[in-house]
Parts: structure tokens; C-alpha cells; sequence
């Protein structure tokens, strides 16, 4: 069989990689043990998060499809950060697992060009070092001149729990064996990793009553731009603690802990450790937080968020029963821990690209990274690269999607899965969760991956933020009208004639404050509104943001030439030679952020090539 | 600029007649040039580390003899291979010397550049490189002490230590964003924000040391001022212990600014004389008395000099009082030999005629320039240390004010500001147009 792309994986990286090389143009195959698992969600039963909802909005600015599936299959959606300035932001939908797959597979079939095939990925297929297709393990061989990897766990997928071992991705499921053997032999540097994950309880065996239910709801919120109608019934998640009997029943097991007996090779992740790394690492701590997560409504799994562990079945047992609420809860499933094969993601290019084999992307897991959106993120800007023929390159100071993927291939994921955090990103301030819509839309748009509704919106709303933004130096005269309605919203009134763009700032008013107390100012949809409002509360900081990014983007504009000779500039020292001659940074921005390198390396270098650029027939500098 | 990996050549010593002069040649390949200006007189080849007497030749042959050191980078103060060459102190054996080092490939120095390549190479950092050329200006003990410090690095752990306290800062930050507030325990805003403040008075107190780092470096100018008539020129001479002014009766004798340096203790202080106030249609007097006014805005400290008399100041006082009030200003009365004087509060008497009042005067004026830096405390002596400090100080208030507004992701925007100031200071992230500017004010050869 003959395709333009072929995609092996049918995680979330899997689906964004198909669905968006497919409606670029190319014939893509969906290549994946159990075409019933596309799209699963083998971890927790939500999606978003701190730092994760900023990239599911943002694939969803570019025509991803995460954002609609998990909108349609949102069981209850919660703003996270809300106290904290509006920067961090985020969200996070908890949703129903069977719903989310179901959703996925039928947006996916709902591609043309795009074919799913049942099968193990045996061996990549190279013709004089470039991909020329997948052979599978039945003997069938897909020719293709591009293959996106998105293996996820599968590669050399070992599970642990307690001392027992066994062979598999996930429970459940095979592990790509052969693949992996096969990708050491075309040249790829693979490293070890493990990741936990939570014991399932039976719902109706918790005391629901001594469990109070978490706050923070929002009834309709969503995060696609594209209004997505919720296919259930909403579903309450409820929280408890853990307490010191419950500590001590873990630290009485962790002789048994394969992490803690060194039966684990891997690394293991440091932001949401296993609950014995969180009562070892925090001895001083009374008490961890655990949410108790129904998975959906066709299932009777409750997932316990926060109770990550690889401890054996009978520790698992006793520290679950001396939690408040789960005294008398049965256990469905226990925790385990997989260990997995993951590709140095530092010999990809910014589209995810291998550097060494052409026609090969990688993207999601398999890259080292942890969660479902980060997955998803690269599973797109590997899709879409692969039909542009070039990287599809999204900058630090444009979507957390760009800071995501530069980390990966220029920092690598430092021995832990990576994992993205709002503190990962330099421009905070203007890569909102808000506005990934106003960041990246015009690009999906671009790339004809954006429909004409959801496009109109867009425009409709940027007219009417256009609107209130030419608005804000209108004046407001403390005429005694006008001073009373002050008083009505129960603000300080003005003594003097001040601006709506003054009276914004105030941190309690909003728009319909301007509109109350001058109604001719423009009706504003709620989401624009909120942009002007953000624009007058926040211009000093974004104006600050701003200048930061722009000298980021300064030094991203500067390219160093593919054949440099880093020697040729004196004053580099043997490490930092060493350090670029292996990272090959093709921006001076991009050589910034490399591990090792000092400022004045970075100066040097700068000026270096400002030096060539005003004079390119001078040549390297020991010439002169 | 500077980062070329060429052989530059100077004169390190100063120009002109000497016992010796050193000529010094730095950069990879630095020996090959040697080798084309300098042979050893004994047969044996020279070697790095040892100094070795060689004769000094050019095309129209020997013409010299002296003495080379040769050390081999990247253990040099440039972090390259170094050549000093020490010879006869004589203009024309100089140049004929560096004219054969051009000739044999190396290039002039810019100014400074010697230490802008140990910079590049890490062996000493910007703040650091400013103190060698304060090392170099130092005018007192106490300038040559703290340019000493400075190279030692103790302005540097000054600096590393705000740098620290700013990254606590942040990290503290970037915690509230990625953890929910169960999961980590978090210091209280508060707490931080104190933090932030205390990092703030910190790197201001450090800026307001300029004044007097700057006085012990540089010296000062201390300029007498006041009305015609009123014992100005007199008190000069007495300040500098000669007569370096006239003196007469006539109001209106000096008419031009009239300048002498001088010690007070271990301070170099340079006087300037200038022509008294008044009303004048007299053009020269009226161009000095223009000329008297620009000193003024320029001096370190006023002597405001009023006339002893029995009664209030005078318009013509009255007015110099108001108009010097928000400058640095010591108010003295001079002549209280007189009888009948009255001086007022606040106001320093003395008496140039017999002497008295003179030293404590100076006293005053050494401990008004000096400030409240403590003898032994530690000083900046760079105008730009001094403005970067202060923008350490501001963004972190900014941060400080941002917090409740923006949240910390905005707060933790203008702490890294902070950082970039401190970074900056030290030549962590200084841009090569900054670089340029702080070597350009050094001496070629250092």
C-alpha cells in the first residue's frame, strides 16, 4: 500500500498528527494495535491544566482537535489559578472516557485521506537514509515517503507493581518491541524513562457524604473556539486527604516499592511524583490533596488524582483504606508504574523532524514528555511540518506550543519527562489562555485548517475589541449623574473628568461598568469585553512583556549560518565549542538557551555575525 | 572590537623620556611576532615564564636591547599568550619597536583592550575591569582601596549576593504559577514581598555610595561661591595654605574662576575661585560671573560664602541661598575677626585672616563629600553601576507593586528585569555597545 504520510500511534499525538497531515492534503494511515483505542485516555480522565489548558486552546486556534473532542465529552470544566492574575490562568475539564475516544474516532473518520490500519509497526523502511515506509509485523509494507512516530509508552514498555513485572505499554496492552529494536538500528539515541500511575476505586464503595465537592466550577465553559455541544450529563469530582496513618503505611512498604528497590531503571517525573516520592520528599507534610475522579458514565472506575504509586497490592490496599471516605472502598484496578524507551528529542529539527533521517517525525511520548496535551501538541506540529515540507515553527513568544517544542529539541527532557508548566515560558504575560486565539488563529486560518464560522467569529470579535479599545480615551465628566452611578456600582467617585481607559484600571470595574455609567459606549460581546478590559488593567505589564518579547524575538531573527566554524570566533572555550558543534543552534536565540552557554558567548557570536553581515566577503575573522 | 582573535600590540607605560618603557603584545600566535622584533642574546631559545634579556631588531637591524616575558595563555590576565617587552624609555626606540611589531603582523590596541579580552575570557569580570582603571585614576588611599576591593571581588559578592536574593525571589514567584496552592508550601506574599523590599533599600544604599566612591577615585570639586566682597578668594588661599588668589578690598577682584588642587587628609580636592555675585554692567565681570554659575551646577560641594556682618543676608545672598538650596552646600561666614559679628545657625565660621576655623572647615567639607559611608565601607565608583542600581531598585518595587495587581507572573517579569540590571553590572549580559562605551574610557596598553 502507497500513502503520502503514515502515521504509527494512535495516542493523542497519534490523532493531531493524522487529522492535521490529512487535511492538509496528504493520504495518511493510521497505524495502531486496536483501532477501539484511538484516542484513549489511559491516564487521568481530564484534560487541561495549569500550563496544559494554555496548549489545548492553542491547537485549537490551529485547527487541532483536541479542544472540540474534549469540549463534547466535558463532564465538568473548572478554572484553575483564578486568584492569581490572569496569566496563569487555566483550565481544565475533567471528562467521560469513554465519550472522549468515541468523539475522536468519529472526527477522525470523518477525515477523507485519512485510513486506519490495525497492526504492529515491525521496522522503518529507509531507501539511501531516507524513510520510504513502515513494515509491519504481519508483513505488509506501507510505502511512504514520511513516517510520524507516536509511540507513546509502547517502546520496550515494561510495568511494575510492587515486585511483579510484566511485559506491555499500558495494562492491557503489547508493547513495540520490535519497533524499538528497529529504530536503535536506523540510529536513533533512545533513553529510559517511567511514569506512575493511580489505583481505580469502585464508585459506589466510597462514602460520597464525608467527601466534600470541589468548587471553582464553571457551568459552560469550554476550550474550543468553535462551540461544541457537551454529549453528557455532568459528573461532580469530590476531594479528601491523605492523613499520617496513611503515610506510615506507605513508608512500612517502600522496601517494596520497585522505585525505591532500584528495579526501575528509568527516571522518574518530579512534578506529579508517586505518593510515596511526595511522603519521602515531604516529611514535614500532614496531609496530601486527592481528588476522587468518576471516569464517566458508562464505567463505575473512580480515579484517585494524586495517588500515583508502584507500591505492591496489599500496601495499596491498606493506605487506601485509611483515607477518609475510602475506608470501605474496593479497588479495581492498583497502581503500577511503566517504564518506557523514549527518542532523544535533541536530534529533532523545530518541525520534529529527525536530523539524521529524513521523512522521520516523532512527536508526543515517545519524545520524552509527559500528559495527553503536550502529546497532542507535537502529534500537530509534527502533521503539519511533515505537509508543509518544512517546519512549522511556532516562536517562544507566540504559544507555550513554540517554547514546548524548542525545549524539546534544544534542552532534551533532563532526565525526568518533560512536562509544561507556566514558569517554562518567558512571555507569561502575553501567552494567555484568552487570547491563543488572537496569537495563532490567523496561522490556522492561513494554513486552511480553521472554518469559515469559526473564522468569521474571529474577525467579529477582533472588530468589536477594535471598538472598545478606540473607546478607552472617551471621556467621563463627573457630571452629578454621572457621580451617582458611582455611587449605585458602589465605586469611589471621580472629582475630576477622567477616561474610560481610567476607570477600567479600577480593579473591580469591568465593562458593564463603563456601560452603566456612560451607555453610549459600544455593547461588547463577553469575550471581547474582556480583552478591552485586559488591554486597559494590564498595559503597563504587557507593555513590559512586550519589549521582552520582542528583544527575544530580535534574537531569533538572527540566524547563524548552517556551515559555521565555531573555532573561527575567538574566544569560544572548549565546552561551549563542544556545546554548539553538538546542539547546532540555527538562531543566536536558540544558542541562548542551550545548557552551558554563557552571555558572553552569546556576545561574542552576536557580534561575530553582525560583523559578517556588514561585511560578508571578510569571512571568518582570523582571515582579516 | 576587541573579540578578534589578532595580535594587538601598545605601550603600557606612559609617553616620553623614562628609565624604561613596556611594550606589550597580546593574542593566539603572539610568539611569532615576538620572534620577528626580538632574539635572544644568548643562544639558547626563550621559553614562557621566564624572562629572558633579548636584542631588539627591525629592518635596518639591532637597535635596542631588553628584557621579554613570555606567558602562555589561557593562564594571563587576557586569557591569550602575552608578551611584555621591557626596554629603554625613550619615544623613538618605542615607536621604532611597535612600528616593527605592526610590521611583523600585530595590530594597535584599542583603548582598554587588554582587559576586554580577559572579560571575553572570563579572568575577571566587568566590574572588576572598571576598578583596574579606577586602580589606575585612584586619587586618594581610600580610592585606590576600594578599586583594590573591587578587583578582588568584593563588589562582585555584593552584587552576586542582590542576584541571589533576586532568584529566591523569583523562583518563589514561578512557584505560585505551576502549584496549586495545596501542594507546595508556599511563603506567604509577605513574606516575599519584604523580601523583594529589603533587596531593593539594599541595591539603593549600595547606589548611594557613588557620591563618595566617585570623590575617592576621582577627587572633588568644591566650588567657593557668594557674594562680592565677601572674603571668597581669602578663604581659598587659607584652604590651600598659599596664596594662589589675590586678595583686595575692591569688590569685584576676581573676575575669572581661579583653580588649585589640594589635600584635605587623604582627599583630592580641587578648589575654584569664582567671581562674586552682583549686579554688573561690566562685561568681562558679567562673562565670569556666567562662567561661576556653570561650575556651580557642576561642583561636588558649594562653599556658599556669606559676608560677616552684623545683620540678615543681604537680596544678593538671599537670592544664592535660594537658588543653591537643593545643592550640595556648606554655608560659611568668613571674617569673624570682625567685631560685631553675628553667625547664624547652621553656618561654619572662620576666620581666614588668623587661620581659625580653617582645618575644621575642611573637616566638614571631607565628611560632606564623603557622606555617611563609613571609612572602611564598601563603595561604587561607576556613574553606570550607580544608574543599574538603582533600576535593580525600581523593578523590584515594580514587582513589589505588581504582585497584588497583575499576580506573580507580571511580578515575575519585573524581577528578571532586576536580574538583567545585576547581570549587567557585572558583564553577565552587557551588550557589546555597553562594553564598547565602559573601554573606550581606558588607556590604550591596559
Amino acid at each position: 500500500m502507497r500513502f503520502d504520510c503514515v502515521v504509527v500511534g494512535g495516542g493523542h499525538a497519534g490523532c493531531e498528527a493524522a487529522a492535521a497531515a490529512a487535511r492538509m492534503g496528504l493520504s495518511v494511515a493510521m497505524v495502531t494495535f486496536r483501532a477501539s483505542e484511538i484516542g484513549r485516555l489511559s491516564c487521568n480522565p481530564a484534560v487541561g491544566g495549569l500550563g496544559k489548558g494554555h496548549l489545548v486552546r492553542e491547537l485549537d486556534a490551529l485547527g487541532g482537535v483536541m479542544g472540540r473532542v474534549s469540549d463534547a465529552a466535558c463532564v465538568q470544566f473548572r478554572r484553575l489559578n483564578t486568584r492569581k492574575g490572569l496569566a496563569v490562568q487555566a483550565s481544565r475539564a475533567q471528562v467521560d472516557v469513554h465519550v472522549y475516544p468515541r468523539v475522536m474516532q468519529r472526527t477522525l473518520a470523518a477525515i477523507p485521506n485519512l485510513t486506519i490500519l490495525e497492526g504492529e509497526a515491525a521496522a522503518l523502511r529507509l531507501d539511501a537514509g531516507r524513510v520510504a515506509g513502515l513494515d509491519l509485523a504481519d508483513g505488509t509494507t506501507l510505502h511512504a515517503p514520511r513516517v510520524i512516530l507516536t509511540t507513546g509508552t509502547f517502546l520496550a514498555g515494561v510495568m511494575h507493581c510492587g515486585m511483579s513485572t510484566s511485559i506491555g505499554g499500558r495494562l492491557g496492552d503489547q508493547a513495540a518491541h520490535k519497533l524499538s529494536s528497529s529504530l536503535r538500528d536506523v540510529g536513533l539515541r533512545l533513553g529510559r524513562l517511567k511514569t506512575g500511575t493511580v489505583p481505580r476505586l469502585r464508585r459506589d464503595s466510597i462514602a460520597w457524604d464525608r467527601v466534600p465537592e470541589q468548587e471553582d466550577r464553571v457551568p459552560d465553559g469550554r476550550f474550543s473556539f468553535t462551540p461544541t455541544a457537551r454529549e453528557v450529563a455532568p459528573i461532580p469530582v469530590h476531594v479528601t486527604y491523605t492523613n499520617d496513618a496513611v503515610h506510615a503505611i506507605i513508608r512500612g512498604g517502600l522496601d517494596r516499592s520497585p522505585l525505591f528497590t532500584g528495579k526501575i531503571e528509568g527516571v522518574g517525573p518530579r512534578y506529579c511524583p508517586s505518593i510515596e516520592d511526595k511522603v519521602v520528599r515531604f516529611p514535614d507534610r500532614g496531609r496530601h490533596l486527592l481528588f476522587l475522579e468518576p471516569e464517566g458514565h458508562e464505567t463505575d472506575r473512580v480515579y484517585v488524582n494524586g495517588l500515583s504509586t508502584s507500591l505492591p497490592a496489599d500496601v495499596q490496599e491498606a493506605m487506601v483504606h485509611a483515607v477518609e471516605g475510602l475506608e470501605d472502598a474496593v479497588i479495581l484496578q492498583h497502581g503500577y508504574a511503566v517504564e518506557y524507551d523514549f527518542a532523544d528529542p535533541r536530534d529533532l529539527d523545530h518541525g520534529l523532524q529527525h536530523r539524521n533521517v529524513p521523512g522521520l517525525w516523532l512527536a508526543g511520548q515517545v519524545n520524552g514528555t509527559s500528559g495527553y496535551e503536550e502529546a497532542a501538541a507535537q502529534g500537530l506540529i509534527a502533521g503539519l511540518s511533515a505537509a508543509l515540507g518544512e517546519p512549522f515553527v511556532v516562536g517562544r513568544e507566540e504559544g507555550y506550543l513554540g517554547v514546548l517544542v524548542d525545549d524539546l529539541v534544544s534542552k532534551g527532557v533532563g532526565g525526568e519527562p518533560y512536562r509544561m508548566f507556566t514558569s517554562r515560558a518567558e512571555h507569561r504575560l502575553l501567552l494567555r489562555e484568552d487570547n491563543a486565539d488572537r496569537r495563532l488563529m490567523p496561522r490556522g486560518r492561513a494554513l486552511g485548517l480553521v472554518d469559515d464560522a469559526t473564522w468569521g467569529a474571529f474577525e467579529a470579535r477582533e472588530a468589536a475589541i477594535a471598538k472598545g479599545v478606540a473607546w478607552l480615551d472617551h471621556p467621563i465628566l463627573p457630571t452629578e449623574a454621572v457621580v451617582a452611578r458611582f455611587g449605585e456600582l458602589g465605586l469611589p467617585p471621580p472629582r475630576k473628568p477622567t477616561t474610560v481607559r481610567e476607570v477600567l484600571r479600577r480593579p473591580e470595574a469591568t465593562w458593564d461598568t463603563v456601560r452603566a455609567l456612560d451607555p453610549s459606549a459600544p455593547e461588547l460581546s463577553p469575550e471581547a469585553a474582556e480583552q478591552v478590559d485586559i488591554d486597559a488593567k494590564y498595559e503597563g505589564y504587557i507593555a513590559r512583556a512586550v519589549r521582552h518579547a520582542d528583544h527575544a524575538s530580535r534574537m531569533e531573527g538572527v540566524s547563524l549560518p548552517p556551515d559555521v566554524e565555531w573555532s573561527e570566533i575567538g574566544g569560544l572555550s572548549t565546552e561551549i565549542l563542544h556545546r554548539l558543534r553538538t546542539a547546532r543552534p540555527e538562531t543566536l536565540g536558540q544558542m541562548a538557551r542551550l545548557p552551558g552557554i554563557t552571555p558572553a558567548a552569546v556576545n561574542l557570536v552576536a557580534a561575530w555575525v553582525s560583523r559578517r553581515s556588514a561585511n560578508p566577503r571578510r569571512g571568518p575573522l582570523t582571515a582579516e | 572590537m576587541g573579540t578578534r582573535g589578532d595580535v594587538v600590540v601598545a605601550l603600557s607605560t606612559p609617553w616620553g623620556r623614562a628609565a624604561l618603557a613596556v611594550v606589550r603584545l597580546t593574542g593566539p600566535g603572539c610568539e611569532a611576532v615576538v620572534s620577528q622584533i626580538a632574539r635572544p642574546l644568548s643562544g639558547a631559545p626563550w621559553s614562557y615564564g621566564r624572562p629572558r634579556r633579548v636584542a631588539l631588531f627591525d629592518a635596518d637591524g639591532v637597535f635596542d636591547d631588553g628584557v621579554l616575558v613570555l606567558a602562555k595563555g589561557p593562564a594571563t590576565v587576557t586569557g591569550e599568550d602575552t608578551a611584555e617587552l621591557g626596554l629603554h624609555g625613550n619615544p623613538r626606540l618605542v615607536e621604532r619597536l611597535i612600528a616593527a611589531a605592526l610590521a611583523g603582523g600585530a595590530r594597535l590596541a584599542d583603548p582598554g583592550e587588554f582587559t576586554r579580552r580577559g572579560l571575553l575570557h572570563g579572568k575577571l569580570d566587568l566590574v572588576a575591569a572598571e576598578a583596574v582603571g579606577q586602580l589606575i585614576d585612584a586619587t586618594s588611599d581610600d580610592g585606590v582601596r576600594l578599586a583594590r576591593a573591587a578587583i578582588d571581588g568584593a563588589l562582585t559578592a555584593d552584587l552576586t549576593a542582590l542576584r541571589e536574593g533576586l532568584i529566591d525571589a523569583a523562583a518563589e514567584l514561578e512557584a505560585r504559577l505551576d502549584w496549586p496552592d495545596d501542594e507546595l508550601a508556599l511563603q506567604g506574599d509577605a513574606a516575599v514581598v519584604a523580601g523583594l523590599q529589603a533587596l531593593a533599600d539594599r541595591a539603593r544604599a549600595l547606589a548611594a555610595t557613588y557620591r563618595a566612591g566617585r570623590v575617592w577615585v576621582h577627587g572633588a570639586r568644591v566650588a567657593l561661591v557668594g557674594a562680592v566682597n565677601a572674603g571668597k578668594s581669602s578663604l581659598f588661599n587659607a584652604l590651600l595654605g598659599t596664596t594662589r588668589a589675590i586678595v583686595h578690598p575692591t569688590p569685584g577682584t576676581t573676575r575669572d574662576v581661579v583653580e588649585a588642587t589640594t589635600r584635605f587628609g587623604d582627599l583630592s580636592v580641587t578648589l575654584l575661585d569664582t567671581a562674586g555675585e552682583r549686579v554688573t554692567d561690566d562685561p568681562i565681570e558679567a562673562a565670569g560671573l556666567a562662567l561661576a554659575r556653570e561650575l556651580i551646577a557642576d561642583a561636588d560641594l558649594l562653599l556658599v560664602v556669606l559676608r560677616a556682618r552684623g545683620a540678615a543676608p543681604d537680596a544678593v545672598e538671599a537670592e544664592l541661598l535660594a537658588r543653591t538650596a537643593n545643592a550640595p552646600r556648606l554655608i560659611v561666614c568668613n571674617g569673624v575677626d570682625r567685631d560685631g559679628v553675628v553667625v547664624p545657625d547652621g553656618v561654619l565660621a572662620t576666620s581666614a585672616l588668623r587661620g581659625e576655623g580653617i582645618e575644621a572647615l575642611k573637616h566638614a567639607v571631607a565628611n560632606a563629600l564623603i557622606g555617611g559611608v563609613a571609612a572602611d565601607g564598601r563603595a561604587i565608583a561607576s556613574l553606570r553601576q550607580r544608574d543599574l542600581l538603582n533600576t535593580v531598585a525600581e523593578q523590584a518595587e515594580d514587582a513589589i507593586s505588581a504582585l497584588p495587581i497583575a499576580g506573580p507572573a507580571a511580578a515575575a517579569e519585573a524581577v528578571m528585569d532586576a536580574l538583567e540590571a545585576i547581570d549587567a553590572i557585572t558583564g553577565a549580559t552587557t551588550r557589546e555597545d555597553v562594553l564598547d562605551a565602559v573601554f573606550k574610557r581606558f588607556c590604550i596598553g591596559k
